[in-house]
């Protein structure tokens, strides 16, 4: 019994582990980081297992779980670790590094409520209400920070690094 | 910046090549058996009291946890700050000796600080707040909201909005010889400003990092006594004038304030 949970929980985190890893890449601005906030997702996922696995949205659910403890783990640590802007250590195709570089600097810029908020809309494609409720906040306050992300965003690319973008 | 823009900017972002983690599974049930065990542990311990070992694997400071609104609280003027603070601060320049010795005496917490009292607690919220609204900087106290910390076990904190800033003031346990001084300034010395202080009848350092304009901090270490007070000002950006340094140290090693903070958190 024990053991057929402990493989299910296995073989549903080998399946979403690159997506997992990739979302927290983008919260966290670092791969040790993202493996971290990732580990301490799933270790959340792990306690109550037994009852998240019969969750209808199990994907969604999980993801809200990552989201917020990413949250957390920030407010708790937000002066203690200086975010790094670094490209990540593995090879990356399709796009000039010097670009990525460009990019995961203004996310890094870009105050980590807001950046979960925008990470959320934009990369993870969810609606208002649907980042409101992963976050636990009101959707006027996914509204306006939104907002706000998005006028960090583009004091920090400037049009130059939009245009590369745009190309 | 249109918003398909933003789509792009994280589809360029993102990288498409994750790197392998050696058994993720693995390790993420490891870890959540061992959060498991403690809950356990802390469930068993009492009502509401947890025994937790410092020296473990703590988090220093900012033990907000998730926060959730207790009350819409009193919306009313912080008035001005205490005339009766008892705080001497030396920017820049550490001092061998406090130039002031506070008169209050409160009770402190044990040294072991081996009982911490859960931060669930209207009680003890209402007390935080209640010191801390006296410390507030008076041109921001129009609205406040009390955010009570609801996870952590090792500190207590509370959140207030002011304005378009959210002030976060939180007093944890500190241990300097597993936690160094892990701040900001220790990467960034050029956008830092350190002080010493008495506070709690204790030498205590201050740190006012500030190179992050739109999130200024301020951490205070007590060595001596294991705990570590930790202000912040966040999202400052947005505010017309973000707390500055004299405000968050009058916050932060306001003598009253920490009174509270230890009250809350720590139990006999």
């Amino acid at each position: 019994m024990r053991e057929a949970r402990e493989r299910e929980f296995d073989e549903f985190v080998l399946a979403r582990q690159q997506r997992l890893l990739r979302t927290a890449y983008l919260l966290c601005g670092d791969w040790h980081l993202a493996e971290d906030l990732t580990q301490n997702a799933l270790a959340k996922v792990y306690v109550g297992w037994n009852r998240i696995q019969h969750v209808e949205q199990i994907d969604a659910y999980v993801h809200r779980i990552l989201f917020r403890t990413y949250i957390d783990t920030y407010r708790r640590r937000r002066k203690r670790e200086i975010l790094s802007a670094a490209v990540p250590d593995v090879a990356g195709t399709g796009i000039a590094s010097d670009v990525r570089l460009t990019l995961m600097a203004a996310l890094a810029r870009v105050t980590p409520r807001y950046r979960a908020v925008l990470v959320l809309r934009y990369w993870e494609d969810r609606s208002v209400g649907e980042t409101a409720e992963a976050l636990g906040i009101a959707e006027g306050s996914v509204k306006s920070h939104t907002h706000r992300g998005l006028q960090q965003l583009r004091s920090v690319l400037g049009d130059q690094a939009l245009d590369l973008i745009r190309s | 910046m249109e918003e398909q823009d933003v789509g792009r900017v994280f589809a360029a972002a993102a990288p498409e090549t994750v790197p392998v983690i050696g058994d993720l599974p693995g390790r993420a049930r490891a870890l959540g058996k061992r959060r498991r065990r403690q809950r356990a542990f802390m469930t068993g311990a009492g009502a509401g009291v947890t025994a937790v070992a410092v020296a473990g694997a703590v988090v220093a400071l900012g033990g907000f946890g998730s926060g959730k609104p207790v009350s819409a609280t009193d919306a009313s003027p912080a008035g001005p700050p205490s005339s009766s603070w008892r705080v001497t601060t030396t920017p820049a320049t550490p001092s061998t000796a406090p130039s002031t010795t506070p008169s209050t005496t409160h009770s402190m917490p044990k040294s072991s600080y081996s009982f911490l009292q859960s931060t669930d607690n209207p009680v003890a919220d209402e007390a935080v707040l209640t010191a801390v609204k006296a410390a507030l900087p008076s041109k921001d106290g129009a609205s406040l909201r009390l955010n009570r910390a609801s996870e952590d076990k090792n500190g207590y904190g509370a959140e207030f909005t002011m304005g378009s800033t959210v002030l976060g003031i939180s007093a944890g346990s500190y241990n300097p010889n597993v936690h160094g001084t892990p701040s900001q300034c220790a990467a960034d010395p050029s956008h830092c400003t350190k002080g010493t202080a008495t506070l709690q009848e204790r030498q205590v350092r201050w740190e006012y990092y500030y190179g992050d304009p739109s999130a200024p901090t301020l951490n205070i270490y007590d060595d001596q006594g294991g705990i570590g007070y930790l202000v912040t000002a966040y999202p400052g950006a947005q505010s017309a004038q973000p707390p500055g340094l004299a405000e968050m140290t009058g916050v932060g090693l306001n003598e009253q304030v920490a009174a509270a903070e230890l009250a809350a958190w720590t139990t006999r």
